[in-house]
């Protein structure tokens, strides 16, 4: 892969804004009303653009939280991975929310969902190589000219492993930063989830990725689903993060800079305490990290 | 495997009923490392992720069809219909609109004609939820409206709005289900539903019309001129009064825009 050109050296450097507090949440429907009463010491929120697409309830209220936090905007329609262009109507309608919502980050993930004109609404597995690549160089790129500015894209969780890979996939995931400028939205969750589903080490994964690339962390639950005297897990987003996830962030972060994290929950939401409280969790060991590096010094 | 050749393969798998899974699952023996757990087992949690959320999106846009006719029997037929009619967009509150037609032609469902106007009311809340802002036409826009040029002048009804015409009680049908009564309403008999959906505000509102009213929003919403809209209504409903009909839809802010033909 030595012919593939840096591209970032061409673009301007993703740095990661500062927030006071760097945890954020993702903003789904239940929570609107109690957010806006009780404004939750929370440093931003994320929501899937897709939700808020036309316009209608849900954006009124996205407008309301917006004067009160940052955004992120979260794809999980652009079907980056897909043997086709972006759709472009689909990028219209997301470009239309990120002028008005103005966010401080975009981004989507490393799979496809979109086959001819159907949408399977999952984020589906890819081969981790040459073709793939080249086909993820082209959609990134389309979608960051239109957009005029550079996304992030996220690591998935899958539960089939191609056999003609040509590398791992957080080689695939640091050469794609590098021929896209994109950075990397580096989901700790899916890679405990993936290293079980495979047989590989997650810890591995974070050694061997590009620290520098990475803008922001995911942290979410997942779901054990037996199969015969074995198990897959599931990245389902309904559940507290697992103690071992926790672990292998607390282990992540120890090598970068008090990281931007959110906390995802999609369905079966439980009350906000309860995600504030997963929230507090991620901020607690952020600053325990920080504390011991002051205390290093 | 090509790339686009592998996708549309999967898709094919993605979109068939569980049972052929496995059988499928076959001609990827080549192209996904098969250890420990079999590959028809991992292909199959794709399989429930992909029909297990889209037929779950079906079930939220249509909760009173599930109060009707239960969660399985509903959600087997939102799979059927997503493996049919998978959406064209990634933007899934655009998806299942066409629910209503299905259930119309589905054999299952000929016991129950009026489920299919259900999810037509369904749909029309649900559009009205997600439908763009725009601002209601006011008294003030009307009343700079030149009166010599009223009768050509077009309107445009608010983006949210929809109108449902039905033999069934869809009212009274969506009160039972919400348990706002116990009675269950008479469906042999023809009801002549004539009911408004749309948005003001944060409000989705469900109005009852007249027919007259009814066939006079009807005209509008084809694009007839209000000239030809009110002449048309006074034609089957001689006692249809305009002035009324427009102070009316004024306060209920059914207009967006006016447009002059002249």
């Amino acid at each position: 892969m030595a012919d593939l050109i840096d591209k970032t050296s061409q673009l301007i450097p993703l740095d990661p804004p500062v927030f006071d507090n760097p945890v954020g949440l993702g903003l789904r429907a239940p929570h609107y009303e109690e957010i806006l009463e009780t404004k939750p010491d929370i440093g931003w929120f994320e929501v899937h653009p897709e939700n808020y697409f036309g316009g209608g309830i849900h954006r009124h209220y996205l407008g309301k939280i917006r004067e009160h936090y940052p955004l992120s905007l979260h794809a999980v329609g652009l079907s980056l991975g897909a043997d086709q262009p972006v759709d472009t109507e689909h990028l219209r309608q997301f470009k239309e929310l990120i002028d008005i919502f103005e966010p401080f980050i975009v981004s989507d993930h490393v799979s496809w969902s979109a086959s001819g004109n159907a949408h399977l609404n999952d984020l589906l597995p890819l081969p981790y190589n040459r073709e793939t690549l080249e086909r993820l160089r082209r959609n990134i790129e389309q979608t960051q000219e239109y957009f005029g500015r550079q996304i992030i894209v996220e690591n998935p969780s899958t539960y089939i492993a191609f056999k003609d890979n040509e590398m791992s996939e957080f080689e695939f995931m640091n050469l794609l930063a590098k021929i896209t400028g994109c950075g990397i939205l580096l989901d700790v969750n899916n890679i405990y989830v993936q290293s079980h589903n495979h047989g590989l080490d997650p810890y591995e994964y974070i050694d061997g990725v590009n620290k520098n690339a990475i803008f922001e962390i995911h942290l979410a639950g997942h779901t054990e689903k037996t199969i015969g005297d074995h198990s897959l897990l599931i990245d389902t987003h309904n559940k507290e993060v697992k103690d071992d996830v926790w672990d292998l962030y607390a282990y992540t972060i120890k090598q970068l800079d008090k990281p931007l994290t959110l906390i995802e929950w999609d369905q079966d939401f439980p009350p906000l305490e309860t995600l504030l409280s997963e929230a507090s969790r991620a901020r607690k060991i952020l600053d325990l990290e920080q504390e011991e590096r002051h205390a290093a010094e | 495997m090509p790339l686009n050749e592998f996708q549309k393969d999967f898709k094919g798998i993605m979109l068939r009923p569980l049972s052929q899974v496995d059988e499928a699952a076959s001609q990827f023996k080549d192209n996904f490392v098969n250890d420990h757990i079999p590959v028809n087992e991992r292909l199959k949690i794709y399989h429930n992720n992909v029909l297990g959320s889209l037929s779950k999106n079906i079930l939220t846009t249509y909760p009173l069809l599930e109060a009707l006719v239960g969660e399985n029997f509903l959600k087997t037929l939102a799979r059927e219909f997503v493996m049919e009619n998978p959406p064209q967009s990634a933007c899934l509150h655009y998806y299942g609109e066409e629910f209503d037609i299905f259930l119309k032609k589905h054999a299952s469902t000929q016991s129950m004609p009026y489920l299919s106007d259900v999810a037509t009311l369904e749909w029309a809340l649900h559009k009205a939820y997600h439908a763009a802002d725009d601002s209601p036409m006011s008294t003030d826009d009307f009343s700079a409206i030149e009166p010599d040029s009223l009768a050509d002048t077009t309107l445009t009804l608010r983006g949210s709005l929809s109108l449902i015409a039905s033999p069934y009680p869809l009212q009274a049908i969506r009160d039972m289900c919400l348990k706002k009564t116990e009675d269950a309403p008479d469906m042999t008999i023809d009801h002549n539903t004539r009911i408004m959906v749309w948005r003001q505000k944060l409000e989705v509102n469900i109005l009852p019309l007249e027919d007259d009213e009814f066939m006079m929003l009807s005209e509008i919403k084809k694009d007839k001129s209000l000239g030809e809209a009110v002449e048309n209504t006074l034609n089957a409903y001689p006692d249809f009064d305009f002035a009324a009909f427009l102070k009316k839809n004024i306060i209920f802010e059914t207009f967006s825009k006016a447009h002059s033909n002249n």
